[in-house]
């Protein structure tokens, strides 16, 4: 509950720093406040998402339900931020590139993440609790999608920009734009903490009724 | 600028049904946990 309240506080707090405090942005003017939702929307999808294939990883391991639960529930969350990313994207690149979406590598290896996930959780919709052993290899398979996603704006020539906060130089945003960033990059990330610890619980509690309802 | 509010009313809209999409879901099965009591 005090995760859940933390991130309803510095949401908030994060939309108000990047829309009233943060400075103009020389060359893009006004559109590249979007930055500061779209990234944290990013780190937050890959976050989740790797939490997914850990989860995978160990219940194909150990069969242990609460992995598989785990998996599951971050992925439906991965999905949430992804499908920002996905949004927030063309919102930017409209007023920036000219064009709501192009098919370079990174819009298109993310938009493939996506169908990927979404299969993901209609599988496991639709398949019922039996269905971890398989989702866990889908979720394996796909997650190795992630650092394509990364790299791909590095190793080949995109639209897209390459990263600005994870380089190996170091970031190359000046400082007061960087802590705004990072500010709402914690505040994404609190934000899913806090939803995946209440989703778990809710899958604990279904998975109980089940089990009553089956004895 | 349009775009930006577009960006920031979208990205919270998404949450906020997430959330109460949670909520749903909450409510739901704690009816259920009550009714098997």
């Amino acid at each position: 509950m005090l995760l859940l309240v933390l991130a309803g506080v510095l949401v908030p707090a994060g939309v108000f720093l990047a829309l009233v405090v943060a400075p103009v942005e020389a060359f893009q003017g006004e559109p590249y406040r979007i930055l500061y939702v779209h990234v944290p929307s990013v780190v937050t999808a890959y976050v989740a998402f790797t939490v997914t294939f850990v989860g995978s990883i160990l219940y194909l391991m150990r069969r242990q339900a609460r992995f598989d639960r785990l998996a599951a529930v971050s992925a439906e969350l991965g999905q949430v931020f992804l499908t920002l990313v996905l949004i927030t994207g063309p919102i930017w690149g409209k007023p920036v590139w000219g064009a709501w979406w192009t098919w370079d590598a990174r819009l298109t290896t993310a938009l493939i993440l996506w169908f990927i996930f979404a299969g993901y959780l209609m599988l496991r919709a639709w398949s019922g609790p039996e269905a971890g052993r398989a989702a866990a290899v889908v979720a394996i398979i796909g997650f190795l999608d992630v650092p394509l996603i990364h790299w791909s704006a590095v190793l080949l020539r995109t639209l897209h920009p390459q990263p600005t906060v994870f380089r190996p130089e170091g970031p190359a945003l000046p400082a007061s734009m960087l802590a705004i960033l990072l500010f709402n990059m914690a505040a994404f990330v609190i934000t899913y903490l806090a939803l995946l610890r209440l989703r778990l619980r809710q899958e604990v509690l279904r998975d109980q009724l089940r089990a009553g309802a089956a004895a | 600028m349009s775009y930006v509010v577009a960006a920031y009313l979208i990205t919270l809209a998404v949450l906020a049904g997430y959330v109460w999409t949670v909520w749903v879901r909450h409510r739901e099965l704690m009816r259920a946990a009550g009714d098997r009591r």
